[in-house]
């Protein structure tokens, strides 16, 4: 293997390590709640165990040091030996934090990370004397009783370079080789086969063969497996045999039970444990978000020449060839509807960031949280998540420093000791929305006036309402906390929250109870680029408008229209509203029906109407703004390519009714 | 020094660009037009998905014969205006070649005559004993032509 092909497996290693680290530590915070469980221990051990084993096969050394110390731990856990204590939990977590680290700095080139790497290694060893050598003295004993001796195997593994485009997991196929024991692996430096990498396992277990061939089940043809001995492989017979091939042939071949595993019969029925596991790890995938963009731009083109085709087609006048046409325009539609659909993920994948801070944080400052989510599964754009992360991080820590008090004082109050926090997600129409709710104080309405009245920004005389007060907390450098924390800083912040939530195109509000608690909502619309829009056109222009900005459709004769040009205001809902002439706005030709198309537009709780030829109809849109370079009407923020292959243009609401209603 | 140019024409002269910020040349696409925006934007064609802006060259430089879109070229391009990267379409004429040209061999634009297209030249290179004149697309792009009329009436 060159060393191009070593460095592509080694990224594949990565991407799917941090996969298995998001996993180990949401493991790892369930242990903390349910220590007992050994289900659980036995996949924070097998996660561990298989870090261990791959990032040793690609030269991670850091990484693989770390997780053997780190194993050891929970070979004892496993075993019972010791108990699952919080101090165990904390450096597993710093440790999940630092293998991340690894990822990037694989040798250790930065300094801080050194000292991160001696520091955590020495707590982790301080961890081994206080908890665990009086027991390790008993596991000897104990495997001696074990009447049933453990085999040692070796497997022979060869990869080609196609082996992850079939669909084969290496991570997987050794996450599973860890639920049946323990084993080494060794890369070989040596071609044996053309094309590829060829590894060697060392495996000791309890378990018969077959259960080792359907670990290899999808690669059987590059695998070889072979008892040894029951002696166990020691690390010279070890380095002897890896590094010499031909050492390797030869203790292959020296084997009496050399056979070469023949591929065994898919048996559907025959779904272990282990393997339940290891497909649900594989439901979801990593793929560059350039290759999603070029994807939606090949799904673009093709619709837009179904459209061409259908056009063209109608002058052949063949209805068999149009039927087919017809139904390569409804799977172009819903293609492009599913690839729409790709970019979206859900929030879940942030939750586990907050269940970690809130860990910490609480610990900190010496308070106990619980953390509830619901609804965490509603999906969102990939964008948008990144974008709500970091303010929905700096929410959670206010609640947890401001908002939630101390167990004393919680139970001083009669509140029960442990605060809560909830995380929980709404859809409604496009939008999403997010309340971040505690059970804490509530915010002091006081504080933050007499705070706000010492700042300059309102008067003694003001009776600010709830949303105008707590509106204030969102100003740049406003702080309320007595005494500054580290935790949730000097006010730089909450106006960092709002503008990025409003870079979202997003809003936020809060809602508090004396004593009761404080909910943050936050409003968010579902995809930055993609929007339901209602799809009209003047002189045939086509134009889309959000459909949640649009009220509702209706019509007026012209003759009415003519007559209500003066005052400028068409009667709606038995009131008046101002109407926008766009064909005379915009210069556009023709003239209107004699029954005017009307769509009401509610922009900020301001209605106004606007005339239209024709009405279309709804259009699921993605849109792409507009570059603010060219010198064209505001109002045009953004196109959006409609089914036909045409462009439409968007017109932003909001603009549109201050451009013309003033 | 050699650069890669793309030529092209305008008019009845001959243009060119570096080929480092053209990401693709177009021919027969639909534009769909801009209502109430400046005669020199010609619309907004679709490419990879995005919606771009193309503007008229000829209106731009003030050429009395319009464009034939039924034939004209559309030079998809990324410009460099106020510190980001825009994609935007120039409608020209014909686009002629790719040319490598000696950058050392580039002669700043002699002061002929005062023509409004002066200011959008970078440069003058001899190829072939044609004159190729180095198009700024950015400050075609960006140019207010309403602007500088003004200007100029005011002046004279």
């Amino acid at each position: 293997m060159n060393a191009f092909e070593l460095e592509k497996f080694k990224n594949l290693f990565i991407d799917e390590c941090s996969m298995l680290l998001d996993k180990l530590e949401k493991e790892l915070l369930s242990l903390e709640e349910a220590p007992d469980d050994n289900h659980l221990l036995e996949s924070v051990f097998r996660a561990m165990h298989t870090i261990k084993g791959t990032s040793g096969m690609y030269g991670f050394k850091y990484i693989n040091e770390f997780t053997h110390i780190l194993e050891n731990i929970y070979q004892l856990l496993r075993d019972g030996k010791t108990t699952f204590t919080k101090d165990i939990s904390n450096v597993s977590l710093q440790a999940t934090d630092h293998i991340r680290n690894l990822l990037i700095d694989e040798n250790l080139a930065d300094k801080s990370n050194q000292e991160l790497h001696k520091a955590l290694l020495e707590k982790i060893s301080n961890l081994n004397i206080t908890t665990i050598q009086q027991p390790s003295k008993k596991s000897e004993k104990s495997t001696k009783i074990d009447k049933i001796e453990p085999s040692t195997w070796l497997i022979l593994l060869h990869t080609d370079e196609q082996i992850s485009f079939r669909g084969v997991n290496i991570m997987n196929i050794f996450e599973e080789l860890a639920t049946l024991g323990s084993y080494t692996i060794k890369r070989i430096e040596e071609t044996l086969i053309p094309n590829c990498q060829s590894w060697l396992v060392f495996l000791t277990t309890l378990a018969a063969k077959e259960e080792i061939e359907d670990v290899f089940l999808f690669i059987d043809d590059n695998v070889k497996i072979t008892k040894l001995d029951s002696k166990p492989v020691t690390k010279e017979i070890l380095n002897k045999v890896s590094n010499n091939p031909n050492t390797i042939k030869d203790f292959i071949l020296k084997q009496h039970d050399v056979k070469t595993v023949t591929s065994p019969e898919i048996h559907l029925d025959d779904h272990k444990e282990g393997r339940k596991i290891s497909r649900s790890s594989t439901k979801r995938i990593l793929v560059d978000s350039e290759k999603l963009d070029y994807l939606m731009y090949l799904v673009s083109e093709l619709v837009t020449i179904n459209s061409n085709l259908i056009q063209d087609g109608h002058r052949l006048k063949d209805g068999l060839f149009f039927e087919h046409l017809e139904k390569h325009s409804d799977l172009a539609n819903l293609f492009r509807h599913s690839v729409l659909d790709l970019r979206l993920i859900p929030l879940s994948d942030m939750a586990l960031r907050f269940q970690r801070l809130i860990r910490d944080l609480s610990g900190k400052l010496d308070k106990k949280i619980d953390f509830k989510t619901e609804g965490i599964d509603i999906e969102l754009d990939k964008n948008t998540i990144d974008g709500l992360s970091e303010p929905l991080m700096h929410i959670i820590r206010n609640c947890i420093d401001h908002g939630i008090e101390k167990p004393e004082k919680r139970k001083s109050i009669g509140k029960p000791e442990s605060g809560c926090i909830t995380l929980s997600v709404v859809q409604g129409g496009s939008f999403v929305y997010i309340h971040v709710k505690d059970d804490g104080g509530g915010i002091n309405r006081e504080v933050v006036k007499n705070k706000a009245i010492e700042k300059g920004i309102l008067r003694p005389t003001d009776e600010p309402t709830d949303r105008e007060l707590f509106d204030i907390i969102f100003l740049p450098g406003f702080s309320t906390a007595q005494s500054l924390t580290d935790v949730s800083g000097r006010g730089v912040g909450m106006d960092v929250v709002k503008q990025e939530i409003g870079n979202l195109r997003g809003e936020i509000v809060i809602t508090s109870q004396d004593g009761v608690g404080t909910t943050f909502t936050l409003k968010i619309p579902q995809s930055l680029n993609i929007i339901d829009s209602l799809h009209f056109s003047i002189a045939d222009n086509d134009f889309i408008v959000p459909l949640l900005d649009v009220q509702e459709c209706n019509q007026i004769s012209l003759s009415d229209l003519k007559d209500r040009k003066n005052t400028g205001t068409i009667p709606y809902n038995n009131q008046l509203i101002p109407f926008i002439d766009l064909r005379h706005h915009l210069n556009l030709n023709g003239e209107y029906n004699k029954k005017v198309k009307t769509v009401i537009l509610n922009s900020s709780n301001k209605l106004v109407a606007i005339m239209v030829d024709k009405i279309i109809g709804e259009h699921h849109a993605v849109i792409r703004q507009i570059t603010k370079k060219a010198k064209i009407l505001p109002i045009f923020n953004a196109s959006s390519q409609l089914g036909n292959g045409k462009t439409a243009l968007m017109i932003d609401t909001s603009i549109l009714t201050s451009y013309y209603t003033n | 020094m050699n650069a890669t140019y793309l030529s092209f024409h305008i008019g009845n002269e001959i243009y060119a660009v570096k080929t480092d910020n053209v990401l693709e040349v177009l021919q027969h696409q639909t534009i769909t037009p801009i209502p109430n925006s400046p005669e020199y934007i010609k619309g907004i064609v679709n490419f990879r998905g995005e919606g771009i802006i193309v503007f008229d060259t000829h209106k731009q430089f003030n050429l009395e014969t319009p464009l034939d879109y039924k034939k004209a070229f559309i030079i998809i391009m990324d410009l460099h205006v106020d510190n980001e990267v825009i994609k935007a379409g120039a409608a020209v004429d014909k686009v002629e070649n790719v040319l490598t040209i000696d950058t050392s061999e580039i002669q700043p634009v002699p002061p002929i005559q005062k023509q409004l297209n002066i200011e959008f030249i970078d440069g003058v290179v001899n190829y072939n004993n044609d004159f190729l004149l180095l198009l700024n697309m950015e400050r075609v792009f960006t140019h207010d032509q309403a602007e500088y009329l003004k200007e100029q009436n005011n002046n004279s």
